[in-house]
């Protein structure tokens, strides 16, 4: 065995969640002399796209009590203003009914925003220029397998990385997402499924737009699940649909220039025209050449508008759907879809779960790095306040005020989101005009928080 | 807010520190064996005293807030950090037991001296500090009484600690001067007890003892807890120059299964009365100022 090396908080896993607690502990008075290890497989020094108005296609929405926490870290600040697209309005409607929202932002609100559509490259970049001297950064570096430290003389628990090295921590955190090695060690159970849905997401050009620039955000439930457009910038948004995986197969087969249309028609059009537009792609991706999509396109339109007297899948009132009217090459990419809940978020192993090793959700209401970030706010003031009673920070009951503080809002937020999923996913007409109903109720949102 | 407060008092937990007293007369030779086959179980956060380690965090964010509002500062070393305030500070725990508060101590950077009439106890507690490599200086445990120690070494202290001990020792008003004897001028000190109430009876012989069996069954003599007053009597009549200068409640917040230390009088005043706060019914924590000359 070589040499162990030490240190109070071992970090695995260094994405967005990860990477913003060891910054958060490395900027703290009360946690700073504490020696921070961040271990990323893949590379945390990754450099985003800088290019004017091009943007990747993975993108959060980041709420205002998630940017405070960024701006108390160093890093909010660090994201060019064009990196960080704010949104005023959320517009969400149904397909099948006739339910709509209108979500303003609350005047009362210092910035006047409801959040922020980000890319997950910039907050990377900005938290890991954040990160202080404390943090010693193992990058592109591999846990392969952690053991309790019993027989060492230390009971801390240790960890070997890929290329046998072995470093031994005071208190461990899975930050490593929703396969967390970290949670088995921990002897943590985890439990859910998977949706029978994968996530398409893209860049696209749009036209048109509404507001300020570009500044909302729109959520249409289809039957196969939600499709979102959120701003990025006066003319692009970032497209977010949640589909069947056999649909999600033939949408990524398509042209850019088709898959467009099909976005634009997933907004605007009655569901029936998707449907049988869907029907239509062939295995290789390609359309019947009698098939013209743009007119197929436009009189279903027309109908929606003319002949729909109850509104039946047109999005709310003073609504001008920004025109799709292009996709960014090689911007496309699918991802699974999941709902898992760790049993508890901490072990008696010096263990604590943060962000997706804690609960995966699905990205309908924007909320899981969200989640991840308000553990992060949690886990760190447990620390300090830990760290002033001169409690062992690696120990039960410290950690215990992390998961008694953060377990149940986590589990609300996750069981309100798949609610909503589940009854958008309903197709029976007794669930439609309830959930229209529910819709226009109007519910008063105070925040964006509350959303969904 | 949930304003419903039950409260337990815990000083059973902490019984095994109980015999760090006073004089050797003081020493009750019955409650060592009691407690110090105990003494394996220290440090398990999920066995018999896992209500003390969760008592313990409130209580040494509260010294840490005393000392570093009472101390005077003559006595504060140059070197102290918001993440080390006691940084060069010599502190005294008096019945420290299996070493919770006086570790806790030290890692807010004080130098600290655990004494416990009990050698099994010093025993696990030193044994404990070995466990974790940051406590450096870690603390030093004495096997013997307060009253040999002040006799045994020249030493005085900058801050005192004795929690959850004198309702344990035969002679608590020696024992409370022998401690305090050990400030130094411009010093503090801090003690926690268990009041003599009918409320105190209630949840720590009855139900911490007999009804829930928690603790076994002669861990506490309700005789020996000792009032608030008297305390304060022990303290003036100690000889010293002395004063009490804050007295506060400690409760345990059943549904959130967590200990707090209550607002201080003064605070409750200012808040307006609501129920329990402040209130000295069961556990409470007294902090005494030792005057310069
Ligand atoms: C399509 C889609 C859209 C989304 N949109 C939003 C949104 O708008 N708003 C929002 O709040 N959330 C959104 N989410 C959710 C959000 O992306 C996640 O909740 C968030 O990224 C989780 O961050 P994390 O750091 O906890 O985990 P991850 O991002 O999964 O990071 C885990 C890291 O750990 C590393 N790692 C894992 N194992 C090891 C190991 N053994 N050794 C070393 N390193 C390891 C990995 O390399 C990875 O970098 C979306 C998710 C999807 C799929």
């Amino acid at each position: 065995m070589g040499a162990l090396a030490r240190t109070d908080i071992c970090i695995v896993g260094g994405g967005i969640v990860g990477t913003a607690l060891a910054a958060a502990l490395s900027t703290s008075a009360f946690a700073s002399h504490l020696k921070v290890t961040l271990i990323e497989g893949g590379d945390l020094f990754a450099l985003p796209d800088e290019r004017t108005n091009y943007f990747s296609n993975r993108v959060s929405s980041v709420t205002p009590e998630s940017a405070k926490l960024l701006k108390r870290i160093g890093a909010w600040d660090r994201i060019p203003e064009d990196r960080k697209k704010p949104f005023a309005q959320m517009k969400v409607w149904d397909a099948l009914g006739n339910g709509k929202l209108a979500f303003n932002a609350p005047q009362t609100h210092a910035a006047s925003c409801m959040g922020w559509i980000v890319e997950n490259s910039w907050l990377r970049k900005s938290l890991t220029e954040s990160l202080g001297s404390s943090v010693s950064v193992l990058n592109k570096s591999f846990v392969e397998d952690i053991s309790s430290g019993e027989g060492s003389g230390l009971e801390w628990p240790i960890l070997t990385l890929k290329d046998k090295s072995k470093i031994q921590a005071r208190l461990l955190i899975g930050a490593d997402g929703a396969n967390s090695l970290v949670r088995k060690y921990a002897n943590i159970k985890s439990s859910g499924w998977d949706y029978p849905q994968k996530a398409i997401v893209a860049t696209l050009k749009v036209e048109n737009v509404e507001g300020n620039n570009n500044d909302v955000a729109y959520q249409r439930f289809l039957p196969g699940g939600p499709i979102a457009c959120l701003p990025l910038s006066a003319n692009r948004s970032s497209l977010v649909w949640s589909t069947h995986p056999a649909t999600a197969a033939k949408l990524s087969k398509l042209s850019t220039k088709d898959f467009a249309s099909f976005v634009d028609i997933a907004f605007r059009n009655p569901v029936e025209d998707l449907k049988y537009l869907t029907g239509l792609i062939q295995e290789d991706g390609s359309l019947p050449s009698t098939v013209n999509l743009e007119e197929e396109a436009a009189w279903g339109r027309q109908r929606l508008v003319e002949a729909n007297m109850n509104q039946i899948g047109a999005p709310p009132a003073h609504t001008t759907m920004p025109k799709i009217s292009g996709v960014i090459e090689t911007s496309r990419a699918g991802f699974p879809l999941r709902f898992y809940l760790s049993e508890r978020y901490v072990s008696d192993k010096r263990a604590a779960l943060i962000g997706d090793a804690a609960h995966t959700i699905h990205p309908l209401a924007g909320q899981g790095l969200n989640l991840g970030l308000l553990d992060v706010g949690t886990i760190a003031k447990v620390i300090e306040e830990g760290l002033q009673s001169g409690s062992d920070i690696g120990n039960i009951h410290t950690l215990q005020n992390y998961a008694s503080e953060r377990f149940a809002p986590n589990l609300g937020m996750m069981l309100a989101v798949d609610s909503i999923g589940k009854l958008f996913r309903a197709e029976s007409d007794p669930i439609v005009w309830a959930r229209s109903f529910g819709l226009n109720m109007g519910i008063p949102f105070q925040d964006s928080r509350t959303w969904p | 807010m949930n304003r419903v407060l039950l409260r337990f008092t815990l000083s059973h937990w902490q019984s095994t520190r109980s015999l760090t007293t006073a004089a050797s007369s003081s020493i009750n030779a019955e409650e060592v064996s009691k407690f110090a086959a105990a003494s394996a179980e220290w440090w398990n956060p999920h066995g018999q005293f896992g209500m003390l380690h969760k008592m313990n965090p409130p209580r040494t964010k509260y010294i840490r807030d005393q000392v570093l509002k009472h101390l005077n500062p003559t006595l504060f070393p140059p070197s102290a950090t918001p993440a080390h305030p006691f940084k060069g500070l010599r502190i005294l725990d008096v019945g420290c037991g299996g070493g919770l508060l006086s570790e806790s101590l030290a890692r807010l950077g004080a130098t600290v001296t655990g004494l416990d009439a009990s050698p099994e106890n010093t025993a696990m507690a030193t044994y404990h500090v070995s466990l974790d490599p940051s406590l450096s200086p870690p603390p030093t445990f004495l096997a013997e009484p307060i009253e040999h120690h002040l006799q045994n070494t020249q030493q005085k202290y900058d801050v005192v600690t004795s929690l959850e001990v004198i309702e344990h020792v035969n002679n608590p008003a020696t024992f409370l001067k022998h401690c305090l004897q050990s400030v130094k001028p411009g010093g503090v000190a801090v003690f926690s007890t268990i009041n003599r109430t009918r409320t105190s009876w209630l949840l720590t012989i009855l139900a911490a003892e007999h009804v829930l069996k928690w603790v076994p069954v002669g861990t506490h003599d309700h005789a020996k807890y000792i009032t608030p007053e008297e305390l304060e009597g022990f303290v003036k009549g100690s000889g010293e120059n002395v004063q009490v200068v804050d007295v506060r409640g400690i409760a345990y917040r059943v549904l959130e299964n967590r200990w707090e230390v209550l607002g201080s009088e003064a605070d409750k005043k200012a808040l307006g009365n609501s129920l329990g706060f402040g209130d000295l019914e069961m556990n409470y924590i007294v902090t005494v100022t030792k005057g310069m000359e």
